[in-house]
C-alpha cells in the first residue's frame, strides 16, 4: 500500500458546501477539487449518504475522494436531507424524496463553473444502491456510475430477508440505522441552528424496522428502489463491485446478464467494504482502476478499462473455515460475457450412501434441527471489522453434525466453480411453515469444513417471494434452493459437501414450531456450475497495488473494544451470543470534534424451542466539543409469539446531561407465513 | 421418597467419640446406636472417609447411619487421619496409613460394650474403595462390606485415568482435594489447639496434582489398593453398587466375575449416589436391601437376600439426550450370575465407509483431526446431581468425529455387558488417543450417548508399558467401552463416533494429530442381551431414609456449566460453578459455606493451548471464630511436560493466616 501526497493537480477542500434543493432545503456536502476547476473544469463524482461526511465517514472519505480530485474531478460527498449538516428529517432508505434530491443534487453540481457538466456516481453499500437507483432516474449529467456491495433485488438480496426468511441483519442494520437518525448536526458548520434541526429529527424520528417488518413478502414496499424490476431504465454505464465475503455479490452476475449499457463487474474476496480498502486480502489498487473507468466515461478517454472482460473474479481456493484470515488463497479470473459458455452444469445427486453421479433408490432422511443450527454460518454481511471481530463462516463441522449431510467421495480432480450452485430438493415438512438452510461445503481430507455458498428458502415461498402458500403438512413437494454465487476451486482429494437443516440462527428467524424436515433421498440433487479453465485467464491485467490518499488524524481517547463469546448454558439450555463492538472514543485532530461509539448486541434461543429466540440490540452515539456534547442512545428488542413479532424500540437523547427526548415503540406485527 | 421417622430402636447420636490409634494419634467419629446398645449389643457399620463428619458430610450421613442405627445397629462416620477433627496428617488416597488405622478403628469397634464383635463396613467412592481394600487386609471382625461407586482398579476405572488417558477429573478432583483437604479442624472438638492443627495441616498439604501425575503409567502406585491385583485377598462377602450414569460401574461386573466369595450388585440407572437418592432415578430402597444384608451377616438372620440373582440391574431405554433425568425409562433385569452361562450374544458390525454394517465392505482409509474441543456435549466423567452431569445431544461432537450409523434397527436390541470397538488405524504422531462413543440416533436426528471409551494409543499393549506410535503404521487397537445396559428402539440407528480428542474429559495430547481409521477393516461388537423370565420378578421397595439434617440455609447454593465460545480470541471455555452456598448446622451451630468455580479452556487448533483453573473458597463461622480458606489450581501443558500452579490462602478472623504457593512441572510420559 502506497500512501499518494503529490498528484498531477493540486487540490483544494471546501469543508462545507451547501447544496439547494427546489423546496428551499440545503444539503451539505465536502468537497475536493483542483486548485484550478474554476479554470480547468473537471467532471464530479459524487457520493450520496446518509453516513456524515464530517465524522463518520470522513475516515474513509479522506483517503479515497481527494485521489480522484488529484486526477482532475471535483468528488463530493453529499449528506442526505436529514443527516449529518443537512437539512430536513430522514425516515427510511431509498424513498423517492432521495431520489428526487439527488437528480436536483447532480443538476447543480453539473451546473457549476467548476464542473465540465458530466457527473458520476459512485457508492459502497447504500451510496452503491442509490446509484443504481438514481441511474434508472436517468439524469442528464449521470454518465457512468460505480455501485458496490448493493442490490438491484431489495426483497431478494438486502439485509432484510434471504430466500424469504428473515435475517438478523434486519435488526442489525435496522438498528443501527435507527440510532444513526436521529443524531446531532455539528454547531461549528450549522451555528446555533444546531439544536433545532437535531429537535427537528427526534421529533420526526422513525423505528424503520417497523415498516419493514410489516412488509414479509416481496410487495411494492421492496420493488420501489429495486431496479430488477426495469433493467432498462438504466441508461448510464455500470461498473458494480462487490465480495464473495459480502451480502450483496449475486446482484452482480444479475446485472451482467441483465443490463444492456456497457458494464463491467468485479468481484474479490472481500467483505462489505471497497476493494482498496478490502478484508480479507488481497486488496487492490481500486482507486486506479476506479480512475480508468472514470477517465473512460467522464473524460472521454480510452483507458482500456472497457477491454477488460466484462466480468472479473477471484477465483477462490483452500479457503480456511475461520472466523477471520488475512488473506483469501486464489487467483484472478475473467469471463468476456456473462452468462459465459464456459460454465456448464455438473449434477450430483443426494443419495442415502451421500452425493453421487447417479441417482440411487428412494430414502426418507429426516432431521429436526436444534434451533443453533448456524452458528457457525458468520454474518450475513460481514463489514470486515478485521481481525478482532470474527465475522466470516467458521468450521461448518458444528453445524453438519447437526444437519442432513450429503458427502461426496474425495474428488479425483480440481473442480473450479463459477456462478450460483442449485440443489433441488424433495422434501416434507411436519409444520405449515419452515425453511431449509442449504449448505454447499469443501470437507478437507482431514475434516475442517469450509463453508462454498449458502442459501435459505422459507419453503412457504417455493413459487416465488409474492403469492406465498402454506406447506401441507407431510406432503412431499419440490423445491429449487438457489446458493449464492460463488467462485471456488474444490482440490482434488477434497470431498463435497452438500447440508441441510430446519434451522439456522441467528442468521435467520426461526420458524415458528420445530421443524421436522424430510428429505427424499434419491430423489433430490445438486448443479454446480462448473467452470472451465481459459487459458486468457493467465493474461489478465493485474490489478495494481493498493494506492490511497492519506487518511485522516486522530487521537484514541478510549479504544474500542471487539469482543464475540457464544455461551451455552448446559443446564438451561439456553445459548447467548454476545457482539461488543465499541468504537470507543476519538478526537478528530483537524476539526476538534470528539466522536464516540458503542454497540453490542444480546442474541438468545433454546435448542428446543424457537419462540424462545429473543435480540436485544444497542447503539450509542456521542459527539463532543468543548462544553458541547450530545448523546444518542437506541435499543431495540426482538421476540416472537407463534402468530406476531414482538418488537421494541427505545431512543434517548442528551443534550449534556440533559434527557431531551425519550421515544418507545411497542409494535405487534402478524407474521406472514415466516 | 419415604423419610422414616419411626425406626423401631431409638436412637441416640455420639457428636464426637475418639478413637486412639497405636502411634497416639486420635481420629475422630460420629456414631449413631441404639439407646439400649449397652444393653442390647448390636454390630457395628464402618464408614471411613476424610470428607468431614460434621458437616462435609453431615448431610448425607445422617438419613442412612440414623436409618441403620434405627434397625439396630451402630453406625461409625470415622474421619480418615488429618481430616476434620482426626489428629495427624492426611498424605494422600488410600495409603498404607489410612488402611492400617482402618484395621485398629474395625477392632475398637468390635470390642466397644455396644458391640457384639460383628463389623461391617461401607461406604460410596473413597468409602466404597477402602471397604475393598480394607477388606483385602482381612481384619478378623469385618463380616461383610456394602461397597459403592468405586473400584477394583485404581489406573483403569479411577478419576485419574481412563484407557491411559489423563482425565479432566484428575485434575478436577486434586483441586477439590486441595481444597477440601486445607479445612481446619473445629474448636469446638480440638478446642484452643485448633490454629496450630490448621497451620500443620496447611503446611503439609501434598500437591495432590503433582503428585498424581507424577505416575502417568500403570505402576505400584496405582497398583497400591487396587484389589483386582489379589481379588482372593477378600475373603468376605461383598455387595457392590452401582449406577450407569456413574464412573465406576465397570467395576462391578469385573467384581462379580473375579472375587470367589459370596457377592452381589445392583446397577440403577443413577450417577454416583446411593440408590435411595436415584439423580436420576428411578430411586429405589437401597438401604432396605442394605440391611437385609447386614442382618444376614452381622446379625445370621435368613432375611433372603442370598438368593436373589446375583446381579440387579437397570435396563435403560432410549430417552432424549438431556443433561439430567428426573427418572430414567426402562426396567430392571436380572442376571443369576456374572458372567451369564447364557442370554448374551455378542453381535459384530464393521465400521465401513458408507456406515455401520453386516459385512465388511470395501477397504478404505479415512483421515481424521478432531478440533480440540470435541467433547463440549460429553457430561461429567462422574456425575455429582449438578444438573449438567449427563451427555447432552451428542451431535456437537460428532460433528468433529468420523461417525458410522447403521441402517435404522428393524427390531429393539438390548445390550448389557461391554461394547467392544476394534480399529485399525494409523497416527501421523507418535501419542495419539482415539475417543469412541456408541450412540443412538433418533428418527429425529438427536444422537444421545449410550456409552463410550477412551485409549491412549500408547498403551494398546497394555497401561504398564506405553510405547510410541509408529507415524504412519497401521496397528490394530481394542478400545472396550464402559459397561452398560441400554435398549436401542427400532427405527433408530447405531452411530459409532471415533475422535482424536475429548476435551475436557481427557487432557489433550502433545500435538494435533491426524488419524487414518481404515474402514472396512474396523469394528464394533456389541453385548446383545436376550429378556430372561427373571426379569420380571426383581422389585424393589420405595426409597426409605432416615430424617434428614437439620440445617438453615443462609445464601442458596448454585450450580451451572457454561461452554463459552470465545470467538474473538477462538478459544472454547468451559465454565461449572458449583456452590453449595451458606447453611447454619443448627445441631452444632456452625455456618458452613463452599464456593467452586472450574474453567478449562482450549483453542481448537492447539493442544496445547489447554488450561484449567479451579478456585475453591470455604468458610466457617461460629461465634467469633471464623475461618476461610482458598484454594486455586492451575494446570497447563507444554509438549513436553504439564505444568501445575498450586495456591492456598488461609484466613483467621479475615486476617491471612497462611499462604502457600507451589508450582511443579512434570514430565509427560507418552500422554
Amino acid at each position: 500500500m502506497r500512501i499518494v501526497t503529490t498528484f498531477p493537480r493540486k487540490v483544494r477542500e471546501i469543508e462545507n458546501l451547501w447544496v439547494p434543493m427546489p423546496d428551499g432545503a440545503r444539503l451539505a456536502a465536502r468537497v475536493w477539487l483542483p486548485e484550478d476547476a474554476e479554470a480547468d473544469p473537471v467532471p464530479v463524482i459524487l457520493e450520496y449518504i446518509p453516513y456524515r461526511k464530517r465524522d463518520f465517514t470522513a475516515l474513509r472519505d479522506e483517503p479515497m475522494h481527494p485521489y480522484w480530485a488529484g486526477y482532475g474531478y471535483a468528488t463530493v460527498r453529499l449528506d442526505m436531507r436529514g443527516s449529518g449538516e443537512s437539512d430536513g428529517t430522514m425516515v427510511d432508505e431509498y424513498l423517492k424524496q432521495e431520489h428526487d434530491d439527488a437528480v436536483d443534487a447532480i443538476a447543480w453540481l453539473a451546473a457549476q463553473p467548476w464542473c465540465t457538466g458530466a457527473v458520476g456516481m459512485i457508492g459502497n453499500s447504500w451510496g452503491g444502491f442509490n446509484a443504481l437507483q438514481v441511474a434508472a432516474r436517468r439524469p442528464g449529467a449521470l454518465k457512468a456510475i460505480i455501485t458496490s456491495c448493493s442490490t438491484d433485488d431489495r426483497y431478494a438480496d438486502d439485509m432484510h430477508y434471504m430466500g424469504g426468511c428473515l435475517l438478523n441483519d434486519n435488526f442489525d442494520w435496522g438498528t443501527t440505522f435507527f440510532g444513526w437518525l436521529p443524531r446531532a448536526p455539528d454547531p461549528a458548520l450549522v451555528g446555533e441552528r444546531w439544536r433545532a434541526m437535531w429537535q427537528e429529527r427526534l421529533d420526526a424520528a422513525a423505528f424503520p424496522i417497523e415498516d419493514w417488518m410489516r412488509h414479509q413478502r416481496r410487495d411494492a414496499f421492496w420493488k420501489h428502489g429495486s431496479v430488477c424490476e426495469d433493467y432498462d431504465a438504466i441508461q448510464c454505464a455500470v461498473f458494480a463491485v462487490g465480495g464473495w465475503l459480502d451480502g450483496y455479490s449475486n446482484a452482480i452476475p444479475r446485472m451482467l446478464a441483465n443490463l444492456k449499457v456497457p458494464r463491467l463487474g468485479l468481484i474479490g474476496p472481500w467483505a462489505h467494504k471497497f476493494p482498496h480498502n478490502a478484508i480479507p486480502g488481497p486488496a487492490i489498487g481500486f482507486l486506479q482502476e476506479a480512475l480508468r473507468w472514470w477517465d473512460y466515461w467522464l473524460k472521454g478517454r480510452d483507458t482500456g478499462i472497457m477491454s477488460e472482460p466484462m466480468y472479473r473474479v477471484w477465483m477462490q481456493e483452500k479457503v480456511p473455515a475461520k472466523g477471520f484470515y488475512d488473506t483469501c488463497p486464489g487467483r484472478w479470473v475473467g469471463e468476456p460475457s456473462w452468462p459465459s459458455p464456459s460454465v456448464r452444469t455438473l449434477r450430483w445427486h443426494l443419495n442415502e450412501g451421500g452425493l453421487e453421479q447417479r441417482p440411487g433408490r428412494e430414502v426418507a432422511l429426516a432431521t429436526r434441527s436444534p434451533q443453533t443450527v448456524g452458528l457457525a454460518a458468520g454474518e450475513w454481511c460481514p463489514y470486515g471489522t478485521g481481525g478482532t471481530g470474527p465475522e466470516f463462516p467458521t468450521d461448518q463441522r458444528e453445524d453438519d453434525g447437526r444437519s442432513l449431510v450429503f458427502d461426496s467421495a474425495p474428488l479425483p480432480a480440481r473442480i473450479e466453480i463459477l456462478g450460483a450452485p442449485v440443489v433441488t430438493l424433495d422434501l416434507a415438512i411436519d409444520k405449515p411453515v419452515g425453511f431449509v438452510a442449504v449448505r454447499l461445503g469443501d470437507v478437507a481430507p482431514d475434516g475442517p469444513t469450509t463453508r462454498i455458498s449458502y442459501g435459505v428458502l422459507n419453503l412457504s415461498h417455493r413459487d416465488g417471494h409474492e403469492d406465498l402458500k402454506p406447506m401441507v403438512p407431510g406432503q412431499r413437494v419440490t423445491v429449487r434452493v438457489r446458493l449464492n454465487d460463488i467462485a471456488y476451486g474444490i482440490d482434488a482429494g477434497h470431498r463435497l459437501r452438500v447440508a441441510l437443516s430446519s434451522a439456522y440462527w441467528p442468521m435467520v428467524w426461526p420458524a415458528p414450531a420445530p421443524v421436522l424436515l424430510t428429505v427424499t433421498a434419491g430423489a433430490s440433487r445438486l448443479e454446480l456450475p462448473e467452470r472451465l479453465p481459459r487459458a486468457e485467464d493467465a493474461a489478465l491485467r493485474p490489478f495494481p497495488s493498493v494506492e490511497l490518499a492519506p487518511g485522516v488524524e486522530r487521537e484514541t481517547l478510549e479504544p474500542g473494544v471487539s469482543r464475540r463469546t457464544i455461551e451455552r448454558d448446559v443446564l438451561t439450555g439456553e445459548t447467548v451470543l454476545r457482539v461488543q463492538e465499541d468504537v470507543g472514543r476519538y478526537r478528530m485532530t483537524r476539526i476538534g470534534l470528539e466522536v464516540g461509539y458503542w454497540t453490542g448486541e444480546e442474541l438468545r434461543i433454546r435448542d428446543d424451542d424457537p419462540l424462545s429466540a429473543s435480540t436485544a440490540m444497542w447503539r450509542t452515539t456521542e459527539y463532543a466539543r468543548d462544553g458541547w456534547r450530545t448523546r444518542t442512545a437506541a435499543r431495540t428488542e426482538v421476540r416472537a409469539t407463534r402468530d406476531a413479532f414482538l418488537l421494541v424500540g427505545e431512543l434517548d437523547a442528551f443534550d449534556g446531561d440533559k434527557k431531551i427526548a425519550s421515544k418507545r415503540w411497542d409494535v405487534r406485527i402478524p407474521r406472514d407465513l415466516v | 421418597m419415604t423419610i422414616v421417622g419411626q425406626l423401631p430402636c431409638r436412637v441416640r447420636t455420639i457428636e464426637t467419640a475418639w478413637i486412639p490409634m497405636a502411634d497416639g494419634v486420635r481420629l475422630a467419629a460420629r456414631i449413631w446406636l441404639p439407646e439400649d446398645a449397652e444393653r442390647r449389643p448390636v454390630p457395628a457399620i464402618l464408614e471411613y472417609v476424610p470428607y468431614r463428619r460434621r458437616d462435609g458430610t453431615r448431610a448425607r450421613d445422617e438419613p442412612k447411619h440414623g436409618y441403620f442405627a434405627g434397625h439396630g445397629y451402630a453406625c461409625a462416620r470415622v474421619d480418615i487421619r488429618g481430616s476434620g477433627d482426626s489428629g495427624g496428617l492426611l498424605r494422600d488416597e488410600y495409603t498404607r496409613q489410612e488402611h492400617d488405622d482402618a484395621l485398629e478403628v474395625i477392632a475398637w469397634l468390635s470390642r466397644e460394650p455396644w458391640c457384639t464383635g460383628n463389623v461391617g463396613m461401607m461406604g460410596i467412592s473413597w468409602g466404597g474403595f477402602n471397604s475393598l481394600q480394607v477388606a483385602a487386609r482381612r481384619p478378623p471382625a469385618l463380616k461383610a462390606i456394602i461397597t459403592s461407586c468405586s473400584t477394583d482398579d485404581r489406573y483403569a476405572d479411577d478419576v485419574h485415568f481412563m484407557g491411559g488417558c489423563v482425565l479432566g477429573d484428575n485434575f478436577s478432583w486434586a483441586a477439590t482435594m486441595w481444597g477440601r483437604a486445607a479445612a481446619p479442624p473445629d474448636p469446638d472438638v480440638v478446642g484452643a489447639g485448633w490454629r496450630a492443627a490448621w497451620r500443620e495441616r496447611l503446611a503439609n498439604l501434598p500437591v495432590f496434582l503433582a503428585d498424581w501425575l507424577a505416575h502417568q503409567r500403570r505402576d505400584d502406585t496405582w497398583k497400591h489398593g487396587s484389589v483386582c491385583e489379589d481379588y482372593e485377598a477378600i475373603q468376605c462377602p461383598v455387595l457392590a453398587l452401582g449406577g450407569w450414569a456413574d464412573s465406576y460401574t465397570n467395576a462391578i461386573p469385573r467384581l462379580l466375575a473375579h472375587l470367589k466369595v459370596p457377592r452381589q450388585a445392583i446397577i440403577g440407572a443413577w450417577a454416583h449416589f446411593w440408590g435411595y437418592e436415584g439423580t436420576p432415578g428411578p430411586a429405589v430402597g437401597i438401604l432396605q436391601e442394605c440391611l437385609r444384608w447386614w442382618d444376614h451377616w452381622l446379625k445370621g438372620k435368613d432375611t433372603g437376600i442370598m438368593n436373589e440373582p446375583m446381579l440387579r440391574a437397570f435396563m435403560q431405554d432410549w430417552d432424549p439426550p438431556r443433561p439430567a433425568y428426573e427418572e430414567r425409562s426402562g426396567r430392571w433385569i436380572a442376571e443369576p450370575a456374572w458372567p451369564p452361562k447364557d442370554g448374551i450374544t455378542r453381535r459384530a458390525f464393521v465400521l465401513n465407509e458408507r456406515g455401520l454394517g453386516g459385512a465388511a465392505g470395501p477397504e478404505a482409509p479415512l483421515i481424521l483431526r478432531s478440533p480440540e474441543d470435541t467433547g463440549q456435549a460429553a457430561g461429567e466423567w462422574c456425575g455429582h446431581g449438578t444438573g449438567t452431569d449427563l451427555p447432552t445431544d451428542q451431535r456437537i461432537d460428532d460433528a468433529g468425529s468420523l461417525v458410522f450409523d447403521g441402517a435404522p434397527l428393524t427390531e429393539r436390541i438390548e445390550i448389557l455387558g461391554q461394547p467392544v470397538a476394534t480399529l485399525e488405524l494409523a497416527a501421523d504422531r507418535p501419542v495419539a488417543m482415539v475417543a469412541v462413543r456408541l450412540n443412538d440416533v433418533a428418527p429425529d436426528g438427536s444422537s444421545s450417548r449410550v456409552t463410550w471409551g477412551l485409549l491412549n494409543l500408547t498403551h494398546r499393549d497394555g497401561h504398564e508399558s506405553p510405547a510410541p506410535l509408529v507415524p504412519g503404521r497401521r496397528t490394530r487397537v481394542r478400545v472396550p467401552l464402559n459397561d452398560i445396559a441400554q435398549t436401542f428402539p427400532a427405527g433408530h440407528r447405531i452411530r459409532v463416533a471415533v475422535s482424536t480428542a475429548y476435551w475436557p474429559m481427557a487432557w489433550s495430547m502433545p500435538e494435533p494429530v491426524t488419524l487414518t481409521v481404515f474402514a472396512g477393516a474396523s469394528s464394533l461388537e456389541l453385548p446383545v442381551r436376550a429378556p430372561r423370565p427373571e426379569d420380571a420378578k426383581v422389585a424393589f421397595g420405595p426409597p426409605e431414609h432416615a430424617p434428614p439434617m437439620n440445617a438453615t440455609v443462609l445464601e442458596p447454593g448454585r450450580a451451572h456449566q457454561v461452554n463459552r465460545r470465545l470467538v474473538t480470541t477462538g478459544e472454547s471455555e468451559v465454565e461449572v460453578v458449583f456452590d453449595l452456598g451458606r447453611v447454619r448446622i443448627d445441631d452444632i451451630g456452625l455456618e458452613y459455606g463452599s464456593w467452586r468455580t472450574e474453567t478449562f479452556r482450549i483453542r481448537p487448533d492447539d493442544p496445547t493451548s489447554a488450561r484449567a483453573e479451579v478456585v475453591y473458597r470455604f468458610a466457617y463461622r461460629r461465634g467469633d471464630w471464623d475461618a476461610v480458606h482458598e484454594s486455586r489450581t492451575i494446570m497447563t501443558a507444554t509438549r513436553d511436560a504439564f505444568v501445575v500452579h498450586a495456591d492456598l490462602d488461609a484466613f483467621d478472623g479475615g486476617r491471612r493466616f497462611y499462604a502457600r504457593s507451589e508450582e511443579r512441572r512434570i514430565p509427560r510420559d507418552h500422554v
